[in-house]
């Protein structure tokens, strides 16, 4: 039947060989990862540094310092509008209406975000000890500074200080009070600004990392929320206000910092890591995510939405017209602070020669014209009521990776500047013995940087301690207007329903706290919500 | 002697005459009659008679007719050879390949179904999912991307997985890492099989819960060696273009919004439909060659592919060359080497499809509608023309480019051994490599995506390797038919993958080949290793043909889960009945067959899960992810992954119970199928707490059901000599509910920030798959006072005219975000397929329908393309449809300035459709006339698909989805590639 037949020995060789491979090698069905690392990478110094990186890389982001954050104390306050454009966004609508909930983005987000870096910090601090001195500083700084943001925001909550924590357990822990949570802050950074945990600078190609100056300032800053009168934790008011003025006198006395004379160079973002007033920024570098980065978004956050499309914005967090009109035209934070006119190409050589003879379809005169880079139009021009206003400026006109139409720039945000460091003395000395030289001092190092030096600015002599206070706080508003700073100065001034009310706005005093987030509540049957949500 | 014997062999040349009839004595024409090992033969004629020249009585002629049984017979001393061919055995005696072995189509006790090589030849098609799409009840197969190169998506009774893969496991000549069916010329399958419910998925455990396909191709025959060579080119066109605004339309509607616009411009408008410029007529052209035969020891077959689709948008294409070849050895009469080997090239370019990157989408599709009309593709100093909103679609189509080179390789050898009549051993062996190596480039011509150039790189490749035994045995006792199988298989996968970003280029000219000038990039690398081992087992018992019984189990261990947890156990059993094998029976002679089946199993499901994800791992972050510090990334080490032990496999138990009847000799024969299935332990993601070290968690929770009922009906309508129509019909409807979910009974789904206030899908609980979430349309308010007391989103109760009217679900006087609704739904009522074949002389005809019927396609293009506000060209509609302050009433588009980002169900439309498949008229020479000129089987064709299309559906295609495969985003249609219509002129031909 068969044409060929094999001798029995090549059958059996076969036969042979199919064993082999029938009950050859099994395969491993226990396997590691080949592309990351495990738990024992903690045992690595250097890995520990790496991961201390990522309780920086919170901050910038879109959830946090990046534009949820910052919305929830600007657009909450009388420093900015959320003026809706072609969609509306209905968190920051409701930040706009002070009808946010348990549930809005915005004030949502940022819950998230700062245990994520409190999370990083804890982890790091398990396994560091005091011969990794600057991974326990930057890490206790950072871990402050996120707590010192959620207290804030959130009042009490939940005071995770360590990894080691179970999932499950992490359902069912409840929320420590207001106090607790500061005294925590408060200890982390005592332990921090005493010891000599943080260097006074880094090496320049870590610029952007926690230092001394750093610790002082936001020490400064714990204490005199603690002291001020809107902050409801007992305890000796005027001993905050003496911890916040000698720290603050730390940072000014160190000689590290000082006000930049020029305020474009503050707005320039390829500067700000050597700028000699930035004391703590979040960092970008403004490569679009797209080839992978950490963009900056302040410009498309704060930019008219524009409808030439030069100036690609949201227009989200537009600043209030009392604001800007506070301003006198000599006073430098007037061009720096606002946009007064739309640039309709791009000033930057790097664009022009794409954009040149582009043609833009409409614009407010009705005709259609091209335009050329550099052309200005006055804002009042344009035909949409909504943008027919004034924007932030101090994002958007210097951020050299800034392409038009793009979401992306490299701005940094700036978490801590010396001119609050300044502002900070004032208010403290002022509170503790009324309007002193120093106080004065310190007031009139800004206003005379705002008017170029001139002194004939200065504020009057013979201020009581009232209006001085009054004074004091109109310069923090303009000085620091947009920078994450409003809300939590009305609220810890105690001042937020009276000022938001000469503002023709009623808010509830429950809106001086953000809601938990509804979803951590449905996940842990022992959070609390704040009252009045 | 030399003498003698010469002087016998020249007197044993002679003639040898006869007839060839069939059982019925009815002459049969154009037999082949082929002179074994001579090369000589002839045809019959038209009254079944033959004559051949044969050497000697020795001589073996064999007769082979095509649905006969292939005959031989020795001459011996015989001048007349009449010979009766014997109809090849019916449907019911056919053998149907099932997972790990063969069984006779009667004695099948699950839900199989299988597509045969006659209609699988008809294939006009390049992929063969498409060429059996609607064929085979309870299967869908959706062309979700109609471009070059990309495969459908099947899904073989509804959705069993939301994380997970839906596809199910397909599996060539035995072997499970065969590739997907865009592989695989159809011109090399004789048979493909498809297992739908558990008790034959089961026998593939983890990877049988989506169902399983079975492809079977040719092997060599021993005998002649035969050369089979088919040849078809394509022309394509657009279904349908969607009709915009022309130049003067658009700018007089701009100039009425208030936009700026002069009398002057509207009258010097120039008009461009840019659908126009970018798409256009497609062409492909597959040419496939085969050369098999052998010896009764060796059999061979090789076959080779070239395939070339030219597609109809502007510069996408795919091309493919491939050659697959078997040879099979017997060493003695025990044992049988057999090798496969596939190798494969293709390269394709991609078209750009919606990233809802915000306004500046690149999408070809999308920019081809939306951009201006009146402007010219370049302005007067050469630059492309651009608008804030959306890119110039030229330049997208001639511009960018994403070149993608992939190889695709396998060779798969098995050595069987029968050492006694009945017991096979099989050991197999198989590898498959492939590589993929991606090139894209956004040049700085296209100046809304960049100005600078960017390029992104990509190579990967993967190794898999399987390796089975198994053993199988059959065997009888009286009326006792049993069978065994057991078999111990490993699988071993592994690939890495490089890619780089890199933006910042000086000029275009290099493209991708200039990463060193770039000025910024970023890069990646990723490994990875899975294995998998399994057990499995199979018996059959039925007595006399009547009773049967089948149980099997696979016990599969996988390295993804944890200690403790990486095995799971999948049983299946079924049993049926013939009751028309029931003595009590045999008088019921119209009756051939009647049967009755029931099964139950259990599959599993982990295509959810990364190789890794049950470890905890700390990944080093690059893309779009890094640190900075001084304006520069640093890198850091980021915690993505939580240990979780406790993961294990999704598990889908399904019932399934089937009836099949087959009366008057196969004239019309029936399958229904009823099935329940409900999949357990979904892996999910789990949202953690805030307070947790990372965002997510993957955990087995949430249950998905689906329930449905599949009819398939075959008629013989017509049988005589010159003319044969038969019908094949099939209906089938699935019912899916997601049962449960992680930590909501709701989650939206999209990623549609920034496009309209909430994303247009939701998943919930109690709700199927593909739910539509948004306000309900009620309208466009005629004037200011059409709102009576209802307060609405966005829009002032004084200003209300002209706007979107929006149903106050709740009833509380106020539209909110609670008003939102389910408003619509992608999955379909019913579907079902119905093909007519008729054969009159040497012509057939093919009509082959296909239809879906009752479900919704949200047509998100509309979002943009009725966007009144303008910011891109509309549809032409608009001109009349929207309100205005003359025309207050019969407006369903809100007025110009008047359009508000809010998804509802004046979007979601009717998605029903049915469509000509194809319709083929085919011509066969006459094996009379072709055995003349040296051919076996000639066969030219003439083929349309989608000749009709008929829907009401204002979209390209409703067989759309902006979401691929993704399982929870279904039946959007948000910047599809347009689908086309074709028509195909083929010829396949055999010497």
């Amino acid at each position: 039947m068969y044409l060929t037949r094999f001798p029995d020995s090549r059958q059996a060789a076969a036969i042979a060989l199919g064993a082999v491979v029938a009950f050859g090698a099994c395969v491993e069905l226990d396997l590691e990862p080949e592309d990351s690392y495990g738990q024992n990478v903690l045992d690595n110094a250097a890995a520990t540094n790496l991961i201390l990186n990522n309780a920086y890389r919170e901050l910038p982001l879109y959830e946090y310092y990046g534009r949820d954050f910052v919305y929830c104390s600007d657009i909450t306050s009388d420093d900015a509008e959320y003026i809706p454009g072609e969609s509306t966004f209905s968190a920051r609508q409701e930040l706009e209406d002070f009808s946010w909930t348990p549930f809005s983005s915005h004030n949502v987000e940022v819950y998230g975000s700062a245990y994520n870096s409190i999370s990083v910090c804890n982890r790091v601090l398990d396994v560091v000890s005091e011969d990794n001195p600057s991974a326990v500083g930057q890490a206790l700084y950072l871990r402050a500074l996120n707590y010192f943001n959620l207290v804030r925001m959130y009042g009490g909550v939940p005071l995770l200080l360590t990894e080691d924590v179970p999932i499950e357990e992490l359902a069912r822990v409840s929320r420590a009070s207001e106090a607790e949570v500061y005294a925590q802050i408060v200890d982390d950074l005592a332990r921090l600004t005493d010891g000599a945990l943080l260097p006074e600078r880094w090496p320049e190609s870590d610029n952007g990392r926690a230092t001394r100056g750093a610790a002082h300032a936001l020490r400064a800053k714990v204490h005199l929320t603690l002291a001020s009168p809107g902050t409801d934790v007992p305890g000796d008011k005027q001993g905050h206000y003496r911890v916040a003025l000698e720290q603050a006198r730390l940072v000014r006395d160190a000689g590290t910092y000082s006000l930049e004379p020029d305020l474009d160079r503050l707005w320039t973002p390829d500067q700000q890591y050597s700028s000699s007033e930035v004391i703590f920024l979040n960092g970008t570098n403004g490569i679009d995510v797209f080839v992978g980065g950490i963009p900056g978004r302040y410009t498309t956050n704060y930019n008219p939405i524009d409808r030439a499309g030069w100036e690609f914005g949201w227009g989200n967090n537009v600043p209030e017209i009392r604001l800007f009109e506070s301003f006198d035209d000599d006073d430098q934070r007037k061009d720096a602070g606002f946009v007064t006119y739309f640039i309709t190409g791009d000033t930057l050589e790097r664009e022009a020669f794409t954009r040149v003879g582009r043609t833009a379809s409409y614009n407010a005169t009705g005709d259609v014209r091209t335009f050329f880079p550099g052309d200005t139009v006055p804002y009042t021009h344009w035909s949409e009521p909504r943008i027919q206003r004034p924007h932030l400026g101090k994002f958007r006109r210097y951020g050299s990776a800034s392409t038009p139409g793009s979401n992306v720039d490299d701005n940094n945000f700036i978490i801590f500047r010396y001119a609050e460091v300044l502002l900070m003395i004032a208010e403290a000395a002022n509170e503790l013995e009324g309007p002193t030289d120093e106080a004065y001092e310190a007031i009139n190092a800004i206003r005379r940087r705002a008017y170029r030096g001139s002194t004939d600015y200065d504020l009057e002599t013979g201020q009581s301690q009232s209006s001085f206070r009054q004074a004091l706080q109109d310069e923090r508003w303009k000085e620091l207007h947009q920078e994450n700073k409003r809300w939590w100065d009305l609220v810890r001034w105690g001042i937020y329903q009276e000022r938001m009310a000469e503002f023709g706005r009623d808010v509830p005093a429950f809106r001086q706290r953000f809601p938990i987030p509804q979803a951590q509540l449905d996940q842990n049957p022992n959070l609390t919500q704040n009252p009045g949500y | 002697m030399a003498f003698g014997l010469a002087t016998f062999t020249a007197l044993a040349q002679r003639e040898v005459t006869g007839t060839v009839t069939d059982n019925d004595g009815e002459p049969l024409i154009g037999v082949t009659v082929l002179v074994v090992g001579q090369g000589g033969g002839t045809a019959t004629d038209f009254d079944g008679k033959y004559a051949v020249t044969v050497p000697d009585a020795s001589t073996v002629l064999e007769f082979s007719y095509v649905s006969y049984a292939t005959q031989r017979q020795t001459v011996g001393d015989r001048s007349t050879l009449d010979v009766v061919l014997a109809a090849e055995e019916s449907l019911l005696e056919e053998i149907v390949v099932v997972g790990y072995g063969v069984e006779r189509k009667s004695d099948l006790t699950g839900a199989v179904a299988s597509v045969g090589t006659q209609a699988i030849q008809q294939i006009s098609v390049a992929n063969v999912a498409e060429g059996i799409k609607g064929r085979i009840p309870g299967v869908e197969i959706a062309t979700t991307d109609p471009s070059p190169g990309a495969s459908p998506n099947i899904r073989i009774r509804g959705h069993n997985t939301i994380n997970g893969s839906n596809q199910p496991l397909i599996v060539i000549d035995g072997y499970t890492r065969a590739g997907d069916l865009q592989a695989i010329n159809p011109r090399d399958i004789k048979s493909i099989e498809v297992l739908k419910d558990a008790s034959a998925t089961a026998i593939y455990g983890a990877r049988g819960s989506n169902g399983v396909i079975l492809i079977t191709t040719f092997s060599g025959q021993s005998g002649e060696p035969r050369l089979s060579v088919s040849v078809a080119v394509k022309a394509r066109e657009p279904l349908r273009q969607l009709e915009l605004l022309d130049g003067p339309q658009w700018l007089a509607l701009r100039q009425e919004a208030g936009f700026g616009v002069s009398d002057e411009d509207i009258a010097n408008a120039e008009t461009r439909d840019w659908q126009d410029l970018v798409y256009r007529r497609g062409f492909e052209q597959n040419y496939q060659a085969s050369y098999s035969g052998g010896t009764d020891a060796v059999r061979y077959i090789v076959s080779g592919n070239y395939f070339d689709d030219l597609g109809v948008v502007e510069n996408s294409f795919f091309e493919r060359w491939s050659l697959r070849g078997r040879i099979s050895t017997d060493l003695g009469d025990k044992l049988t080497f057999t090798n496969t080997t596939y190798v494969s090239a293709n390269s394709s370019n991609a078209t750009p499809r919606n990233t809802l990157n915000y306004l500046f989408d690149p999408s070809l599709s999308t920019s081809a509608l939306v951009f201006f009309p009146q402007l010219p593709v370049r302005d007067e100093i050469g630059n492309f023309t651009s608008t804030e909103t959306s890119t110039n679609p030229v330049a997208i189509a001639t511009e960018r480019q994403d070149l993608n080179q992939q190889t695709f390789n396998y060779t798969y050898s098995e050595l069987e051994f029968r050492p006694l009549p009945g017991l096979s051993l099989r050991s197999t062996f198989g590898i498959t490599k492939r590589t993929s190596a991606d090139r894209e480039y956004w040049p700085q011509t296209i100046t809304n995506v960049t100005n600078e150039g960017i390029a992104v790189v990509r190579d990967g490749n993967t190794t898999e390797w399987s390796q089975e035994n198994i053993a199988a045995y059959a065997g009888s006792v009286g009326r006792h038919n049993f069978s065994a199988t057991a078999a111990f298989s490993q699988e071993k996968l592994s690939g890495e993958s490089f890619g780089t970003r890199a933006s910042g280029f000086a000029t275009d000219d290099l493209g991708v080949f200039n990463l060193a000038g770039a000025t910024q990039s970023v890069s990646s690398s990723n490994r990875f290793t899975q294995t998998l081992q399994s057990l499995l087992g199979r018996v059959s018992y039925n007595y006399a043909n009547r009773y049967y019984f089948t149980a099997s189990a696979r016990r599969d261990g996988d390295s993804r889960f944890a200690e403790g947890n990486k095995w799971g156990t999948f049983p299946g059993a079924a049993i049926a009945w013939r009751i028309s094998e029931e003595p009590w029976m045999d008088g019921v002679t119209w009756l051939d067959n009647f049967k009755l089946r029931a099964s139950y199993g259990v599959t599993g499901n982990a295509s959810a899960l990364g190789p890794y994800e049950s470890q905890l791992r700390y990944i080093v972050d690059g893309e779009n992810a890094a640190t900075i510090f001084n304006g520069q990334a640093q890198p850091s080490l980021r915690l993505t992954n939580l240990a979780n032990p406790n993961l294990r496999w999704e598990r889908s138990p399904q019932t399934n119970l089937g009836l099949d009847v087959s009366v008057f000799r196969d004239r019309l024969s029936l399958s229904v199928d009823v099935y329940e299935k409900t999949t357990e332990d979904l892996l999910l993601s789990v949202r953690l707490p805030d307070v947790a070290p990372v965002n997510t968690r993957r955990e087995n929770v949430g249950s998905l059901s689906n329930r449905g009922l599949e009819i398939a009906l075959q008629t013989v309508n017509f049988e005589r000599e010159r003319f044969s129509w038969t019908t094949a019909f099939n209906y089938s409807f699935n019912r899916n509910i997601v049962e449960s979910l992680a930590d909501a009974d709701e989650i939206p789904v999209g990623p549609f920030a920034g496009l309209m206030d909430t994303p247009p899908v939701l998943l919930r609980v109690g709700d199927p798959l593909g739910s539509y979430f948004g306000y309900a349309y009620e309208g466009i308010f005629a004037s200011d006072a059409d709102a009576g007391r209802v307060s609405y989103p966005l829009i002032s109760s004084s200003d209300l005219a002209g706007f979107v009217k929006l149903r106050d679900v709740n009833g509380d006087n106020r539209v909110t975000a609670d008003d939102r609704v389910i408003i619509g739904n992608a999955q379909p009522d019913f579907s079902f397929g119905f093909i007519n074949e008729f054969r009159v002389g040497d012509f057939d005809l093919n009509i082959y329908l296909q239809g879906v019927i009752g479900h919704e396609v949200y047509n998100l293009t509309r979002y943009y393309t009725e966007n009144t506000n303008l910011r891109g060209n509309v549809l032409a509609t608009v001109a009349d449809d929207r309100w205005t302050a003359e025309n207050p009433s019969d407006a369903s588009l809100p007025g110009l300035n008047k359009w508000l980002p809010l998804a509802h169900s004046g979007n979601v439309e009717d998605g029903s459709y049915v469509k000509f498949r194809d319709i083929q008229l085919g011509y066969a020479l006459p094996r009379a006339f072709g055995s003349r000129l040296g051919i076996d089987f000639a066969r030219a064709f003439v083929s349309v698909q989608n000749a009709i299309v008929i829907t009401d559906y204002t979209g390209y295609d409703p067989e759309v989805n902006f979401g691929g495969s993704s399982t929870s985003l279904q039946g959007l249609d948000l910047g599809a590639y347009p689908s086309n219509r074709s028509i195909t002129v083929g010829l396949n031909a055999d010497f």
